[in-house]
């Protein structure tokens, strides 16, 4: 085996090892609390978003819909 | 080191081969407590159409599909319908609190580990699999809105 494929493998598993974890659905219940919301008041983001959207002619990116569980 | 060689490329030739499960596919087996610490199995209801439905107190579209699956498993529970409602929360208190709320008393199985969700391979929340007599998924749904409801109804008349 040649030594640039075995670099290569050796490299693909490091970057396996990295601490992000994927958070399935249904393990979304703590990142679903209003508390967890970038903004808190929704009324208020929204007009924030309007603001920026008008001004910067740029939207989204706001999070996930649903409240986070990936719903919808 | 030849074998450290092999140990890597290994590594990556045994990787988990993803299964999903889709319609026409065998439903993998479920076996849990209810919130009432009962056992219960996917094969008790052999006999039935079961439509699975994964849920939490924290997934905002649950809160409709539930008091509709509830209509739906009393409308059509003479004519051999069954729903499993299982509870993904950690805390299965969570879940007794918001079927009070909402007063639905569905079959409720609790899946604090999140090992049948798993096995499912469910994208999203909720998720239902309607589920024939002869075991294979006949539709596979993800998340809840009131524009579902009626295509799910004609699925589970359908199956009946």
């Amino acid at each position: 085996m040649s030594r640039a494929l075995y670099i290569v493998c050796l490299l693909g598993l490091l970057s396996g090892l990295s601490a992000c974890a994927e958070v399935k659905p249904w393990q979304k219940g703590h990142l679903a609390r209003s508390h967890m919301a970038f903004e808190t008041d929704p009324l208020e983001s929204k007009f924030r978003q309007h603001v920026f959207q008008s001004k910067e002619a740029a939207s989204g990116g706001y999070g996930v819909g649903g409240g986070g569980c990936g719903c919808n | 080191m030849k074998l450290l060689q092999w140990l890597v490329v290994s590594l990556f030739v045994i990787a988990p081969a993803a299964q999903a499960i889709e319609a026409g596919k065998t439903a993998p087996p479920i076996m849990l407590r209810t919130l009432d610490d009962k056992v219960v199995r996917l094969s008790d209801y052999s006999d039935k159409v079961v439509f699975v439905d994964f849920w939490a107190s924290w997934c905002g579209p649950c809160k409709q599909s539930l008091p509709w699956l509830q209509k739906m498993q009393e409308k059509y529970g003479a004519n051999g319908l069954q729903i499993l409602a299982i509870n993904v929360d950690t805390d299965p208190a969570l879940a007794r609190d918001m079927l009070k709320e909402l007063n639905v008393n569905l079959l409720t199985l609790s899946d604090p580990d999140g090992k049948t969700p798993e096995t499912y391979e469910v994208e999203s929340m909720p998720s239902s699999f309607l589920i024939g007599r002869n075991g294979h998924v006949a539709v596979k749904h993800c998340g809840f809105s009131n524009s579902d409801r009626q295509a799910l109804e004609h699925a589970i008349e359908a199956m009946l």
